[in-house]
């Protein structure tokens, strides 16, 4: 099939971010088919460890969304704002209102993709006991380099501080797969991990260290063992957690090793002399199996939350025979500083077994739950049902005078 | 056309530098002075990645014409801070997860730099204000607004 | 980056008088230069067509803010942030104030004056509309003298002007005559901050004489004093109707024709309500 456009690439969620647009619009309207509460149409309905997904995976972790869903609501006082809210817009054009969304994401490649990728990490000391993690990763301010050194060093039971990240060199680092699908701290970090424990574990298995071993008996024991053999290096490669089956043929199975599991909460205004909506809050609750640095992983959930804000309300792009319009920053419209409400990130935490210390992938789940939330806020607060994005100003007033008409 | 000399002060020190008269004070400041901490955005006076201080003020370098230099005082982030010791502002970004990326940082910490020399006790509405012409896409601007907060109340606890 | 810089000509005048004379001695070479927020961007999308430029950003004569008893004349170089600044111009001229404040952010405000604003002629600048409702008069310049013009008069077309090729729009003035009315300034634009406007309303009255002056950017290829509105709602009549008569809002990269008629015409609701 032949278009007019220029190609067109991944961008964070990579479909993820459409589909459950999609699902999470289409259930509200169900709800109120049902005349069900948008958060009672959920609860009743969550999926849970022993249900099976669309491709007939089995969730095998415990998932508890009811509570993810409690701790949303309360913390956006959620209820009490619906109410008062209904209350309050009458009479008045600017009027406000919540919405909801509940999702999950997957991280890793789909399917057999991990397995196709069958990366390789690399772990490796010199003799001054210094630790170097050699993969493939690339650093590009979301705190890859800090959380790979923070495993490493937990692992080796050495200082962060004595902990290098190699430069994702092809001449000096093993093929640890792109920096993609919200992979680098699940799948890469698990095999620093399990790469920094087979360097421990060589050292220990020639009687060079003991358990309980202080700093300056690791660097004694590097020391000694390169001195010996030349050089302390340990690779592992991944492997599919036990139980993991994938048909690439139909598409069914297991499509992804664990997901992150999120509530969502947007408050809206919408102003009807203008028709613009505004995000005043957001609140996003997720669990992710384990917070490995606070502030980096905020900070994901912030960033992907004020981009699918953006995507949401202003990010539109214009064609004009094949060729993007409005390609310039002055006239493709990003979020500033005054267009971003106070957001909110709550991490609940359960291990995942096959995640590095227990985490799981968080880098493209907050990209799926905004867009959502906030046409469902819309609908909340002025009835107006938008099925598309971006919700310009433009766009709720046609919506509007075709209502009203 | 020919180029010409301009003098100016850069983070305290006098240069002097030929260029077109024309040429965006961004590029001279980037590719003759080598300061490399400002940075190219857009190129259109939307993202202020290319944020210094000029004559005190913070302006878009890459709207400035270099003629329009001559004789200026400038700061760049290479003048924030001196070397290894950083300023408030700047331990605060590092503490509180203010850069990702880093494209928006430089210019984002002259803008807080340039907000609370000018206001040292900015509420939230003065703080997004301040930074509204600096376009951060990673950061969702919440750890930004920490760190000036952060600075803030290392001012306010020096005092 | 896309223009060829050693194409480009920029002198620098030591006074307003060698400017003047700079500009009378070849006529339409030398164009104005101030802050550049306009003229920079041109040049660096490739669009900036005219090649020689003569600098003013540092002759103190076009900077000056003079208060006079019956009026306050503002040098071109005034600033958006002069303006937030300057007491009495924040307190007896809101709406000047509330546009400059939304006009870009910070930087753009430091740089950006309200003589490039207003020479540039784009119909979406932010201050013309509350300069209109203010009835500002602006000064042309040159070597041959000065000439005072309302400047309701000055654009005349879509980025066309009264400025002839010798003359500098040197200082506005506007009349102190409205401290007392009710104003209203709102933009509405793409986003909440550094945004081109997509409609700009500015309105003042005085509810004792019902006197009313609306103007309005981003409808219109300029600027727009809206007489015909005026007129219609001091008779009490359908003020949003003849709104929609007077204005001639377009489809654009920004936004609709139907979306700014609209928005127009809420705008001057909440104005008169309020």
């Amino acid at each position: 099939m032949a278009t007019n456009t220029p190609p067109h690439g991944a961008f964070r969620g990579f479909g993820a971010p459409q589909c459950i647009f999609a699902l999470e619009r289409h259930l509200d309207k169900v709800a109120a088919t049902l005349g069900l509460r948008p958060d009672e149409l959920r609860r009743r309905n969550f999926i849970a460890k022993g249900h099976a997904t669309a491709t007939g995976q089995v969730i095998a972790e415990e998932v508890d969304m009811p509570a993810l869903l409690d701790r949303a609501l309360r913390e956006s006082d959620y209820h009490a704002k619906c109410e008062r809210f209904a209350r309050e817009n009458a009479g008045r054009h600017v009027k406000r209102g919540v919405g909801l969304a509940s999702f999950f994401h997957g991280a890793g490649f789909t399917g057999s993709g991990e397995q196709h990728l069958a990366s390789v990490v690399g772990v490796e000391a010199t003799s001054e006991g210094r630790v170097r993690i050699l993969v493939s990763s690339t650093e590009m301010g979301q705190g890859t380099n800090t959380i790979l050194a923070q495993i490493a060093a937990q692992m080796l039971e050495v200082p962060y501080e004595h902990v290098d990240i190699a430069p994702p060199d092809t001449a000096q680092v093993p093929n640890s797969g792109p920096t993609v699908a919200s992979r680098t701290c699940m799948v890469v970090g698990k095999l620093v991990e399990s790469a920094a424990l087979g360097l421990k574990q060589t050292l220990t298995g020639v009687g060079l260290l003991k358990e309980g071993y202080s700093t300056a008996e690791f660097r004694h024991a590097c020391s000694a063992y390169i001195a010996r053999h030349g050089s302390l290096r340990s690779y592992s490669q991944y492997q599919a957690p036990p139980g993991i089956h994938w048909d690439d043929e139909k598409y069914q199975g297991d499509a992804y090793g664990t997901f992150a599991w999120a509530v969502y909460v947007a408050e809206v205004s919408v102003d009807l002399l203008t028709y613009e909506a505004r995000v005043e809050d957001f609140v996003a609750v997720q669990e992710v199996g384990r917070v490995i640095h606070p502030v980096l992983a905020t900070g994901q959930i912030e960033g992907g939350v004020a981009q699918a804000i953006g995507y949401t309300l202003y990010e539109k792009v214009a064609w004009e025979n094949g060729r993007m319009a409005n390609g310039q920053m002055t006239n493709y419209i990003i979020p500033t500083s005054m267009d971003i409400p106070p957001i909110r990130v709550i991490f609940e935490e359960r291990p995942y077994p096959y995640g590095p210390m227990g985490a799981k992938g968080i880098g493209e789940l907050p990209m799926d739950g905004p867009a959502p939330a906030i046409l469902n806020a819309i609908e909340n607060a002025t009835g107006l049902s938008l099925v598309s994005i971006p919700a310009t100003p433009e766009t709720l007033m046609t919506t509007w005078e075709g209502v009203h008409a | 056309m020919r180029k010409v000399p301009i003098t100016l002060t850069v983070n305290g020190q006098p240069r002097t530098v030929s260029v077109w008269p024309m040429e965006r004070l961004l590029d001279v400041i980037r590719e003759q002075l080598a300061l490399t901490g400002t940075k190219e955005g857009c190129g259109e006076g939307e993202c202020g990645a290319c944020s210094i201080l000029f004559d005190g003020q913070i302006a878009n370098s890459c709207l400035i014409p270099a003629l329009q230099a001559d004789g200026s005082e400038i700061t760049t982030i290479e003048g924030i801070g001196c070397g290894e010791e950083l300023t408030a502002v700047q331990r605060a970004f590092v503490e509180c997860g203010g850069a990702q990326c880093g494209i928006c940082t430089p210019g984002m910490i002259v803008a807080a730099v340039a907000l609370l020399r000018q206001n040292p006790e900015p509420s939230e509405a003065d703080l997004r204000q301040g930074l509204a012409g600096n376009l951060c896409r990673c950061t969702g601007y919440m750890r930004i607004f920490e760190a000036v907060r952060s600075a803030c109340k290392e001012g306010r606890l020096r005092q | 980056m896309r223009a060829y810089i050693p194409g480009y000509e920029l002198c620098v005048p030591r006074t307003l008088t060698e400017a003047l004379e700079r500009m009378a001695a070849e006529p339409g070479r030398w164009r104005p230069f101030a802050g550049g927020t306009d003229l920079m961007v041109l040049l660096e999308a490739g669009k900036l067509n005219h090649r020689c430029f003569l600098s003013i950003w540092r002759l103190p004569e076009l900077r000056e803010i003079v208060i006079a008893s019956d009026s306050v004349t503002l040098g071109c170089l005034t600033t958006y942030t002069d303006v937030l600044r300057h007491e009495t111009l924040r307190r007896e001229f809101p709406l000047l104030a509330l546009a400059a404040a939304e006009t870009g952010g910070v930087a753009t405000q430091n740089r950006g004056t309200l003589g490039g604003n207003i020479a540039n002629a784009s119909p979406a600048a932010d201050t013309p509309p509350a300069l209109l409702v203010c009835d500002a008069e602006v000064e042309l310049l040159s070597s041959r003298g000065s000439r005072w013009l309302p400047y309701r008069e000055f654009h005349t077309g879509y980025k066309t002007t009264l400025l002839r090729a010798d003359e500098l729009l040197a200082r506005i003035r506007l009349p102190r005559n409205i401290a007392g009315l009710r104003h209203y300034y709102r933009k509405v634009g793409t986003r909440n901050a550094q945004a081109i406007s997509k409609v700009c309303f500015a309105g003042v009255r005085n509810e004792s004489t019902g006197e009313v002056r609306i103007a309005l950017g981003s409808v219109a290829p300029v600027p727009m004093r809206c007489w015909k509105t005026e007129a219609v709602i001091r008779e009490g009549r359908d003020g949003p109707a003849a709104l929609a008569a007077e204005i001639a809002p377009i489809d654009d990269i920004r936004s609709t024709a139907a979306y700014r008629l609209r928005v127009a015409q809420s705008l001057l609701k909440e104005f008169l309500d309020s």
